[in-house]
């Protein structure tokens, strides 16, 4: 029994430590907190999930411009064959595709965002501070190993095409996916 | 002034970005190569320190000049 154990404590020291990071809200100040917490805690050495749900997965989208046609008209089709459930698809997803902001930079302040100001004075500050954009983070945050990981709930609802509309590489699960990460890692949040 | 394999910089550069640059230096290097590393963040030192102690590396060295501060990493 002692050697069993012995050999299973080994197992996990060798696994390493592991943390999950879950992104629920499309807020600029709060993905940018996920990120750093994630690059900061992956460089410390501990393999980092983030997941990815309702409006999260907004900073994983590549942006659409304002003045770009796909940005107010939905010519984009409804497919995408990873996570989809294409039959019962329906008109009022591309209102929302129409109405959603996608993309890291056009994403609002959770406060003070006065239609569009906030994130803009936040931006210029953060710049003559020599932070890091949520974009660079997101690329940072790839380039050293983190595992992205989007609801296939979500994924089937707001009709996101995993293979061309996200600036990552991501992995549909579902909840059962996340039990088990949460139950064998160290350190989990929230945001 | 010390020997050193490798130089990295973060100067002017925020928070999580120290860590990055200093995760992505001593990925090329191998053991027993010295990393010279500078910075001049608020909290660099503390952060480069937590970093050592967490992976097992070795601080040969720290000097500060004004607010730039070099630090002397044994991988």
């Amino acid at each position: 029994m002692s050697e069993d154990r012995n050999s299973m404590l080994n197992q996990e020291q060798e696994k390493g430590k592991k943390g999950t990071i879950m992104l629920v809200s499309g807020s600029l100040d709060h993905a940018l907190l996920a990120f750093e917490l994630a690059v900061g805690m992956q460089a410390m050495g501990t393999q980092i999930d983030m997941w990815f749900i309702l409006q999260g997965v907004n900073c994983l989208k590549k942006p659409r411009s304002y003045f770009s046609l796909s940005r107010w008209l939905p010519t984009r089709k409804l497919s995408g064959k990873a996570g989809r459930n294409l039959q019962t698809d329906s008109g009022w997803q591309k209102v929302l595709q129409a109405l959603n902001h996608d993309g890291a930079s056009n994403l609002p302040l959770s406060q003070l965002n006065l239609l569009g100001a906030g994130p803009f004075v936040l931006s210029r500050i953060m710049k003559k501070k020599g932070m890091a954009s949520l974009s660079e983070l997101i690329q940072a945050a790839e380039e050293m190993g983190v595992k992205f990981k989007v609801c296939q709930i979500c994924v089937d609802a707001l009709a996101c095409n995993m293979e061309s509309d996200l600036v990552v590489a991501a992995e549909v699960s579902g909840v059962s996916r996340y039990a088990l990460d949460v139950q064998d890692c160290h350190y989990n949040a929230v945001i | 002034m010390r020997e050193f394999n490798k130089e990295a910089s973060s100067l002017g550069a925020c928070c999580p970005m120290p860590l990055i640059r200093l995760e992505g230096a001593i990925k090329t290097m191998k053991a027993g190569d010295v990393l010279k590393m500078v910075g001049d963040d608020p909290i660099f030192e503390s952060g480069v320190r937590d970093y050592c102690a967490a992976k097992g590396f070795k601080i040969l060295d720290i000097h500060a000049e004004s607010k730039q501060i070099t630090i002397y990493i044994q991988v």
